[in-house]
């Protein structure tokens, strides 16, 4: 597969994905060994593997039908086809499918189970926002999860957490009408169950924060992939903070009438910390900041 | 004793501006931005003030410093729906208008007007693209404000922004924090 390689790896992004594939691993591996030999919940995870294969299988279609997008063919949307066929041949994938979601949010992403198998969709809102090179930076960045197989990489890491989450929600509905599995079988079957159940909770939160933060390890790397295919970082950031502007929080009031208003926004924004940990996607500023040290340290020349 | 007071209300201002002032050779021969030669102040009127009798506080206020060697400053008013007055320092380099407007600031907190103090605007121009550093009291530090150099009217270059802050943290006190990062449009000079 070609890959283009001017500017080097980044190691550590890489290191750091490895780390927490790694992670994710061992609490599967626990997870598993815990069900088989203390719940023998056998059934139910076959029922969650028949689940995820056929949604993994589907996903190209069940995501752009979710998302209300529409395949469109090179002759009703041509300029649109022209720029995913070059970066993906840049690329070296074969060129997805390409789909508009009539949605004003500006939003962009790819699916598909294989490259093959895959679309890139950008809403109506997007197209309307971004100039034409800043979207060749979003299309890039979505280009680069497929063609580092994003899709298939973050279906095998959730695919526990979906077990998990199955089981937990199986658990609930059991000791809710109190039949099945716990309190005929009297009081040690009982706290088994108790157990368990806390068991899973345990690992789908765990499992929760670790496939987050690997998604945002992966949108960095798209992002750097996106850089390497159009060899322009700063589009790519002037796209992400035209997409974020409110979302950055930069002020969009003036100073002096924000001087006014700020005595009733005294109260820091909370729970920053926290959230951080569950969000899929890198802060906006980071990824920025980001993009821009790439362009500065790598193709940026004075002068 | 009165002295080291006024110092005190006064030393995170005149720290900043003496940064500022010692700026001059990594912001020109590193970074290639340069001043216009002038910097404005710019002053909340009071509650019970309109703009123009906050314009004639502001030049009495000043009065003093009205000599040969003395700061060269003027007040006029903005064009916002609130109009604002705004001390405008005129000095030829970035170290001796630092210092001017570090002058102008001490004086107007050594007449209580310290608090109304929103901002002082160090306009520069960095390839023929007008960049501007802000500095707030309340924050106690610079912060970049880039409007988008052919964009729509009140559009910033925001990726622009980011990298001066980055550029230039080490030698001007700087906020990381972006929320903070207001713009001023429709500067008056």
């Amino acid at each position: 597969m070609f890959q283009p390689r001017r500017i080097g790896r980044d190691n550590q992004l890489r290191a750091r994905m490895l780390f927490t594939m790694l992670l994710l691993g061992l609490v599967y591996g626990l997870f598993l060994w815990f069900l088989v030999s203390v719940a023998g919940a056998v059934v139910m995870l076959s029922i969650a593997v028949v689940l995820v294969l056929v949604q993994f299988l589907l996903s190209d279609k069940l995501v752009l039908t979710s998302m209300r997008a529409k395949v469109v063919t090179p002759e009703e949307a041509p300029e649109l086809h022209a720029t995913v066929d070059r970066l993906a041949m840049t690329a070296g994938i074969p060129k997805p499918k390409v789909a508009i979601a009539d949605m004003s949010v500006p939003n962009a992403f790819a699916t598909g189970r294989s490259q093959k198998h895959a679309a890139v969709a950008v809403t109506t809102g997007l197209l309307r926002l971004l100039n034409e090179r800043e979207l060749e930076g979003v299309l890039a960045h979505e280009i680069s999860h497929i063609a580092s197989r994003d899709v298939q990489v973050m279906t095998y890491a959730s695919f526990l957490s979906v077990v998990a989450s199955t089981l937990m929600s199986l658990f609930f509905w059991s000791a809710l009408f109190g039949g099945g599995f716990g309190r005929s079988r009297g009081g040690s079957a009982g706290s088994y169950i108790m157990i368990a159940y806390l068991v899973t909770i345990l690992v789908w939160v765990i499992s929760q924060v670790l496939i987050a933060a690997l998604s945002r390890y992966r949108e960095y790397a798209a992002d750097r992939g996106a850089a390497l295919l159009t060899n322009r970082p700063r589009d790519l950031a002037s796209a992400l903070q035209r997409i974020g502007g409110s979302l950055t929080g930069l002020p969009q009031n003036d100073l002096r009438r924000a001087e006014t208003l700020n005595a009733f926004f005294i109260m820091p924004a909370i729970g920053d910390g926290f959230a951080s940990l569950f969000s899929t996607h890198p802060p906006m500023a980071r990824r920025i900041e980001r993009l821009l040290e790439l362009e500065r340290t790598t193709i940026w020349l004075p002068g | 004793m009165c002295k080291f007071l006024s110092r005190q209300r006064t030393g995170e201002w005149s720290e900043a501006h003496e940064a500022m002032a010692r700026a001059a050779e990594p912001f020109e021969q590193v970074l290639d931005t340069y001043t216009t030669g002038n910097a404005g102040v710019l002053v909340r009127p009071s509650e019970e003030q309109d703009a123009v009798q906050a314009k004639a506080e502001l030049e009495r206020a000043l009065a003093h410093l009205k000599s040969s060697d003395a700061p060269r400053w003027e007040v006029v008013l903005d064009e916002s729906e609130h109009p604002h007055p705004w001390v405008i320092v005129k000095d030829s380099g970035l170290p001796a208008l630092a210092n001017s407007t570090r002058i102008v600031g001490e004086a107007l907190v050594s007449v209580g007007i310290g608090p109304r103090v929103l901002a002082a605007i160090y306009p520069f121009t960095w390839k023929g693209q007008s960049i501007y550093w802000i500095y707030q009291p309340r924050i106690r530090a610079f912060t970049p404000f880039a409007p988008a150099k052919d964009g729509e009217p009140e559009t910033r270059d925001h990726p622009l922004e980011l990298r001066m802050e980055q550029a230039a943290r080490k030698d001007i006190p700087t906020s990381r924090a972006i929320k903070e990062w207001y713009p001023i449009w429709g500067l008056p000079f």
